[in-house]
């Protein structure tokens, strides 16, 4: 049998309310991240999507939606044109022993101001529905 | 193994089929972690029992967690405590990580309540 160990990538992007709201904070096993893009047609250079396996989403749905939309979402904004030292950094992480931080590694926090790297200055989650 | 366990008599004897007592799932099955309210969050399986193969029933193929905790906005730290219980060492659980257990009043902090749901998704 597998051995629990597992890191987590955690995101919680800006409050829309006074309180925390549904999908507002999102958390995936590194085992379900799929890879960075940058956004096609972003000309100003600030953002940078981590996408993971749709935590909602079963093997059983047929309609993947529009173009984008079968995987969840990070989309990042980061300092123009950082995104190659953000995304060495998030490897980094990825890559530390679990000593350094249990296996809880925190991406973007845009309510408490912490991000993975100061090139980061805010999140927008996207979990996606359990159907297109 | 993930272990959750919501029955707090200690009795596994639930009669609904999607709400079993208890439910353990490999760590490979947890496919995330997304918050549902100021005070909880939801926690999301690779269904146990519908695998994605029942492509005639209307399944979502997930099966969901919902923990309460009791500080509104405190979805860091609950997320956090699960993670370490989840990534506690071997030789401690021997791979049987217990999350939720209201039988035996164990939880991954005191901020998280001991009252929980378990909701299985269930081919037709």
């Amino acid at each position: 049998m597998e051995k629990n160990e597992e890191k987590f990538l955690y995101f919680q992007e800006a409050k829309a309310g006074a309180n925390v709201d549904a999908d507002e904070v999102a958390m995936y096993p590194l085992s379900s991240f799929l890879g960075f893009d940058t956004q096609a047609g972003d000309t100003n250079g600030t953002t940078l999507t981590m996408r993971f396996k749709p935590m909602r989403r079963s093997a059983l749905v047929t309609d993947e939606g529009a173009v984008g939309e079968e995987t969840d979402a990070m989309v990042l904004t980061v300092v123009a044109n950082s995104q190659k030292s953000v995304m060495a950094s998030i490897l980094d992480k990825m890559n530390e022993p679990f000593s350094r931080d249990n296996g809880f590694i925190v991406v973007a926090n845009v309510v408490d101001s912490e991000f993975l790297n100061s090139n980061i200055t805010s999140v927008v989650v996207t979990v996606r529905a359990a159907t297109a | 193994m993930l272990y959750f366990m919501n029955a707090s008599d200690g009795n596994f004897n639930s009669s609904t089929s999607t709400a079993p007592d208890a439910v353990c799932y490999p760590m490979s099955k947890l496919k995330g972690m997304v918050s549902k309210d100021a005070d909880e969050l939801y926690m999301y399986f690779d269904s146990a029992q519908a695998a994605g193969t029942d492509e005639a029933n209307n399944t979502s193929g997930t099966d969901l967690i919902t923990i309460e905790f009791l500080t509104n906005d405190a979805h860091k730290a609950a997320f956090r405590d699960i993670v370490e219980v989840i990534n506690e060492p071997n030789m401690k659980n021997n791979g049987f990580a217990v999350i939720m257990d209201a039988a035996n009043s164990v939880k991954p902090s005191n901020d998280i309540v001991a009252a929980f749901t378990i909701l299985t998704d269930n081919p037709a």
